[in-house]
């Protein structure tokens, strides 16, 4: 069997895989990193089975996995939590069966690497600038539940792989155009990451713990509706060109987006000032991540930034044509990249 | 609270705010200066970036942080040294005159041994800093525990190979799609660049 090369993004809300095929083509997976545990028995068993629901089993559980876990939780509410083997960017420490679920999905979507040249790449967050969770405990955790299937693997900051993916150019006084140099921002769950990056070398990164979720928390709290529901609204209704102001969660909503953004840049733009870093002609912001894909994001975020004092200046913001995909795909473009060299 | 700690086995000195931090030692500056002069000093920023000195802010409007510090000042030393001395001198002499009674008993070496343990287990400490966090238990902060990444990696992939023995995978679906990319014309220009 040939050598393989895998992206794999871990993500608060989805696990990804991309893989590139010989046609050309990238294949890629995901499944909800979700899971609920149901306790043991016969008739589960059965009812497992007889509705194809997607299972791992130990001595005494059976662990529902994906998409499946959020019907199980939705049937039985109240009896069944809902849990998540990642937080906030990171594997969720309050979660005892994070590792064993990880573990599975990792086994279930990639398998062992069939020999010495095959090789992962996966990413994790920037250094936080708003908690003391840092990344070592959690990145040495991944490395380790790929390591034990054989794979070769590269880790990199999960804004750099929006900028692989994305290709942002700076063009220099001269005229001169330097591909894969801007911004990179991926929106995620759990966190929102951002690299600054010159010639596909990251020269910058941070990551915010507010996300999608920490918006969804928000709104919840102030107009009194349950997360999921906040959730799907925000999924299916949410429009910044078109806000319904007598709707108060769409209202808070897009109040609580306005302050994530202002929040992100703000912070951004004082790690680049700490840096000192010299760009002397605008940078292009490319936007990625299932948080950036309501309509108007975009005009949003322009907005947003146009009142704020920035040291840089922006040539251009736009979002990736696959926002959901592109993290995993900068993932596949640097695990390329790296085997070449191996 | 302006904390800050000497992470090394070294004495430090801020020349520019005149401070000198034993090894270990941590102090709090907005008890001695302003806070704009702690934050200006560009001996501590330099320390800092070197990781000998950790920075450690709490604000009232923030979670308390207590450090409270067990000084092994001189004079309580010198005073517990002269009792133990005292103390040893007194059971050497009754072991001398148990030898004499008994020549059967503790050998030389015998009495070397307990000699030397009493000596160890006597020998003053460095200065130690103790955190203790309200609603917490403390945190001893006089140990550096540093873990080789490789090291750190191997012993995870161990870890969950244990926990994942005795368990099945009976069934596991993904959304799967298949799509036209440009990666590989990425990857050829990115080689490009990188090399």
């Amino acid at each position: 069997m040939a050598s393989r090369a895998v992206g794999q993004d871990c993500g608060t809300m989805f696990f990804q895989t991309a893989e590139n095929l010989s046609d050309g083509t990238i294949k890629f997976k995901e499944i909800r990193n979700s899971f609920v545990a149901l306790e043991k028995t016969e008739e589960i068993e059965q009812a497992l089975s007889q509705n194809n629901w997607q299972y791992v089993v130990d001595g005494k559980n059976y662990f529902i996995i994906g998409e499946d876990s959020m019907r199980v939780s939705r049937m039985f509410p109240g009896k069944v939590n809902l849990r998540r083997p990642m937080q906030s960017g990171i594997l969720n420490k309050g979660e005892e069966k994070k590792m064993l679920v990880m573990a599975k999905m990792i086994e279930s979507s990639i398998g062992s690497s069939p020999d010495d040249k095959s090789i992962v790449c996966t990413c994790v967050s920037s250094d936080p600038v708003d908690d003391a969770v840092d990344n070592t405990f959690h990145k040495a955790r991944l490395e380790g539940m790929f390591k034990r299937l054989g794979w070769y693997v590269k880790v990199i900051e999960e804004g750099h792989a929006v900028i692989l993916s994305e290709r942002p150019v700076f063009t220099d006084k001269d005229g001169k155009e330097i591909p894969y140099s801007g911004i990179g921002i991926s929106l995620g769950a759990g966190k929102t990451n951002c690299v600054l990056a010159y010639r596909g070398l990251p020269v910058l990164g941070m990551s915010c713990a507010r996300g999608g979720d920490w918006i969804d928390k928000k709104v919840s709290d102030q107009t009194d509706t349950s997360i999921s529901q906040v959730t799907n609204i925000k999924e299916t209704k949410l429009d910044f060109n078109n806000i319904d102001y007598d709707n108060d969660i769409l209202f808070a909503l897009d109040a609580y987006y306005s302050n994530m953004l202002e929040y992100v840049f703000k912070n951004f733009a004082k790690r680049f000032s700490k840096v000192k870093s010299q760009f002397e002609a605008p940078i292009d912001i490319v936007l990625a991540g299932g948080t950036s894909m309501p309509n108007g994001f975009v005009d949003k975020v322009k907005k947003i930034i146009g009142g704020l004092e920035l040291p840089f200046e922006i040539k251009e913001v736009r979002r990736s044509d696959d926002p959901r995909n592109s993290v995993v795909k900068g993932c596949l473009t640097q695990a390329i990249i790296s085997q070449k060299r191996l | 609270m302006f904390f800050i700690v000497n992470k090394t086995n070294q004495t430090i000195t801020l020349g520019d705010i005149k401070i000198t931090l034993g090894p270990r030692q941590a102090v709090d500056l907005d008890r001695m200066m302003e806070r704009r002069l702690s934050e200006k000093s560009v001996h501590l920023q330099a320390a800092k970036r070197r990781g000998h000195i950790e920075i450690r802010i709490k604000d009232e409007d923030k979670k308390v942080e207590k450090v409270a510090y067990i000084e092994s000042s001189k004079g309580n030393l010198d005073s517990l040294k002269s009792d133990i001395l005292n103390e040893l001198k007194g059971s050497l002499k009754d072991l001398k005159d148990d030898l004499k009674r008994d020549s059967g008993g503790l050998t030389k070496e015998d009495f070397t041994q307990i000699v030397q343990s009493v000596i160890e287990a006597t020998v003053p400490r460095e200065k130690e800093t103790i955190i203790i966090k309200e609603g917490a238990g403390f945190v001893r902060d006089d140990v550096e525990v540093e873990i080789n990444e490789d090291v750190a990696i191997d012993i995870n992939a161990r870890a969950v190979t244990k926990i994942v023995k005795d368990t099945e995978i009976k069934s596991m679906h993904y959304k799967e799609e298949e799509l036209e990319s440009s990666i590989l014309s990425n990857v050829d220009e990115l080689s490009d660049l990188l090399d």
